[in-house]
């Protein structure tokens, strides 16, 4: 026994049993859980005395639940933040990337961190819980699916935290984004307890399929956004001059295919699929990737010393790297070769029993692929040989969606000047969900052309920095096999 | 092999050319000085030599690994300490070395193993269950040392260890820092409190506006400065006559009034020294004192240096 558990203390992170160690003496979570425990009592007592008989259970159980919310997905993740941002103060960062841990294990050491105080808040108030399951009205299942799902989110929620303390050492930008965050979470912590809530006073909903797709689809989406924030965590602490994008891009890869085995499988459920869930599917996912791709296509075009090492010896094999190295242009490459592969793999396999689908499904996915071309591609070449400097950077990302929002609102706005009514209601190219929804149902033959130059145009503009990128990726494959 | 071999690193910060071309190494069980003025590259230098910062060009060897392409077998090859101590609350100091003795990969015994020997080795017994935030300076100081002790390192790089230590801590660290490299380990060190370097060190490195001035034994240092060697004289005569009768005698150059006496240098031997006296003596003279001048890191850094930070 002795053994087993020093077997398992050795292999547990680091970070994690320190963390751990610490919040247990912490005054802040001792706060939190003695806070949790006491005003789930006080208000349980208040509850039980005051209510209906027929809904006693319901209520108390809310009334626990909102306690176990506010903090598992308020104050844990909000400590999680303040944690994780206290080392850049004593350059605490420096000193654990001096150790054997890599970036990967701080970042998961954190959350594993907050994970486990969330879990210490659960079992505090599982008497509780456990009472209200004695109660009328409340239904073990329901309850079950509630408490899951406020654990998996509060790790979520921890992952963008701990992302976002690290996304600035800049005192004044902290305190803007700490007051953000503390603002998001409390938010985020009453959408949770009245869907909690409402799932509690409508048990039935759980027999039915599409509550159960629903609840995948966001519980899938959740750990994508929090798989990307803690990718992007690693990467911040990464050395400047190590590939900090690769695995940024190997999860945007994961992404897309998530993305194409989601459409399959709603394909395959009937002969005729759902048109608006296909569409909004189909949108959504090429509107989530923008952000990842917005930031690959505005990377400073240089290769980092240690990515120069790292580059395979032929000049083929460091060519044929180029999308997953560093730099705007190899990030053009990249979104080439995703739609490419993505594209691919439809046409080579479409999926079965849908008759539509060489003339509704396949032009409706090219549509939003074209939209998502170009909305990274248009603006970001015009910023690539300055985004080395941070404010140009910024400045560029942030033109990507300045670019959409004026491709939208420009035409409506001439539309309101001249009195026409269509593009005064945004039924014009330049509004993505119109144009999907139009070649969708197959009538939107006037758009594609238009779709179809801006993608050409996109690929003009971005053939020198491609070039650049291709030409320093050789020339460190050969500089590294001398 | 040397323990630390740094190959002509050059750092650039926008337009400044923090570390210019930089060389110099530490062989295992020596004590190198790295001194130089505020802004001089001393810490950047130490920070690519810890893997933490990447020169734009050139490279340093950890134990023969590049820091460049080996980074994380360097890093279990040495122990940094840098010149800020972080401080961690609620955690006491058992706590602490634990963490960072499972975050350099010991394991089981060999862990408790470490733990028990760095806190033997720097004094932290007594403390060991006083909380890291709680600690004096020359206590963390110590927690610090022995964090960088923990993994075993060939090498150890310290930044400005010394700096706000009371004179019973120097002593200590400094007899600390002999045990080490007895114990066959290389040690970099930096510091601003030049006598505390030139009792401990075998080598030096000067460097001043990102460039290496010197680097070597101190001795031979002054003796590149000033090749022959110093000497200071008193005799019953006011300072100028001694000066100028110095002047008279074959060899003797760049004199200097100091204390009372005459400081000034002697080309040739023992015995153009011995005639030198005679002849002093032979005038009427009267000498009354004759000491040589031995190198002093201090005055090799005044006269290196000429304070100019970039």
């Amino acid at each position: 026994m002795k053994r087993a558990w020093t077997w398992i203390d050795d292999r547990l992170n680091p970070i994690l049993v320190k963390e751990v160690r610490q919040a247990l003496r912490s005054r802040f979570f001792l706060g939190t859980y003695g806070l949790a425990l006491v005003m789930a009592t006080g208000i349980g007592m208040f509850v039980l005395m005051g209510a209906d008989s027929d809904e006693l259970g319901t209520i108390f159980f809310g009334t626990v639940y909102a306690c176990l919310a506010a903090a598992t997905m308020g104050l844990v993740p909000f400590q999680a933040f303040l944690a994780a941002g206290g080392g850049w103060d004593a350059e605490k960062t420096n000193i654990l990337l001096l150790t054997d841990l890599r970036p990967a294990q701080i970042v998961r050491g954190r959350l594993l961190s907050s994970v486990t105080q969330s879990l210490l808040i659960l079992l505090a108030l599982l008497p509780f819980l456990g009472l209200a399951f004695l109660l009328p009205g409340v239904d073990l299942g329901v309850a079950g699916v509630v408490l899951v799902t406020t654990l998996i989110f509060s790790a979520y929620l921890s992952c963008l935290t701990i992302a976002a303390s690290w996304l600035t050492s800049n005192k004044l930008l902290r305190v803007l984004l700490m007051t953000f965050l503390g603002g998001s979470l409390l938010w985020f912590t009453g959408v949770a307890v009245a869907l909690g809530i409402e799932m509690l006073d409508h048990p039935d909903n759980m027999a039915d399929d599409e509550f159960w797709w629903a609840w995948a689809a966001i519980v899938l989406h959740g750990g994508a956004v929090a798989a990307f924030a803690f990718a992007a965590a690693c990467a911040r602490i990464a050395h400047p001059e190590e590939n900090r994008s690769r695995p940024l891009r190997l999860l945007t890869l994961v992404v897309t295919a998530a993305l194409l085995v989601a459409i399959y499988v709603l394909m395959d459920q009937t002969s005729s699929p759902d048109d608006e869930m296909v569409v909004a599917l189909a949108a959504y996912g090429s509107l989530t990737l923008t952000v990842p791709f917005a930031f690959f296509l505005t990377e400073p075009e240089r290769l980092g010393r240690r990515v120069r090492i790292d580059l395979p010896r032929r000049r083929l094999l460091a060519l044929l790297t180029a999308p997953l190295q560093p730099g705007g242009g190899n990030g053009f490459v990249l979104l080439l070769v995703t739609c490419a592969a993505f594209f691919g793999v439809l046409i080579l396999a479409p999926p079965p029993n849908v008759d539509q689908w060489r003339d509704e499904y396949l032009p409706g996915l090219l549509t939003c692929a074209s939209y998502l071309i170009i909305a990274v591609g248009v603006t970001t070449p015009f910023f690539a040989r300055w985004t080395e400097r941070t404010p140009v950077r910024i400045l560029a990302v942030l033109s990507a969606p300045m670019f959409c929002a004026a491709a939208m609102l420009a035409p409506a706005f001439w539309g309101f000047v001249t009195s026409d009514r269509d593009l005064e209601r945004f039924r014009h190219v330049g509004n993505p969900v119109y144009t999907m929804e139009q070649v969708f149902r197959g009538s939107g033959d006037g758009y594609e052309p238009l779709l179809f130059l801006g993608v050409i145009t996109v690929l003009m503009l971005n053939v020198p920095r491609v070039i650049r990128g291709l030409r320093l990726l050789r020339s460190a494959g050969a500089s590294t096999s001398t | 092999m040397s323990c630390l071999e740094v190959q002509s690193i050059t750092r650039v910060f926008d337009d400044l050319k923090a570390v210019d071309e930089v060389s110099f190494s530490v062989e295992a069980g020596q004590i190198c000085g790295f001194i130089g003025p505020n802004g001089a590259g001393k810490t950047t230098s130490m920070r690519i030599c810890a893997t933490l910062d990447l020169p734009d060009d050139g490279d340093v060897l950890v134990d023969g690994m590049s820091v460049l392409s080996h980074p994380r077998e360097v890093r279990r090859r040495l122990g940094f300490m840098p010149d800020y101590y972080a401080s961690e609350p609620n955690m006491p100091v058992a706590d602490y070395l634990d963490f960072h003795a499972r975050a350099q990969g010991l394991r089981g015994p060999s862990r408790t193993r470490a733990i028990r020997e760095v806190v033997e080795f720097t004094g932290l017994g007594d403390l060991v269950a006083k909380d890291c935030s709680a600690l004096s300076k020359g206590m963390r100081q110590r927690a610090g040392l022995a964090v960088t002790l923990l993994h075993d390192p060939a090498l150890l790089i310290l930044d400005e260890p010394a700096a706000g230590l009371d004179p019973r801590a120097r002593v200590e660290l400094r007899a600390l820092l002999s045990v080490l490299a007895e114990q066959g380990k290389g040690v970099l060190i930096s510091s601003h409190i030049l006598t505390e370097l030139s009792e401990i060190c075998d080598v030096v490195a000067v460097i001043e506006q990102g460039r290496i001035r010197a680097s070597g034994k101190v001795s031979d240092i002054q003796r590149r400065l000033q090749p022959d060697p110093l000497y200071f004289l008193r005799a019953l005569a006011p300072p100028d006559v001694v000066e100028q009768r110095l002047l008279e005698q074959p060899g003797v150059h760049a004199p200097r009034q100091q204390d009372q006496g005459v400081v000034f240098a002697l080309r040739g031997q023992e015995q153009d020294l011995a005639r030198l006296v005679h002849a002093l003596v032979a005038q009427d003279l009267p000498v009354v004192e004759l000491r040589q001048l031995h190198a002093d890191l201090e005055e090799v850094f005044l006269s290196l240096t000429d304070g100019k930070v970039q």
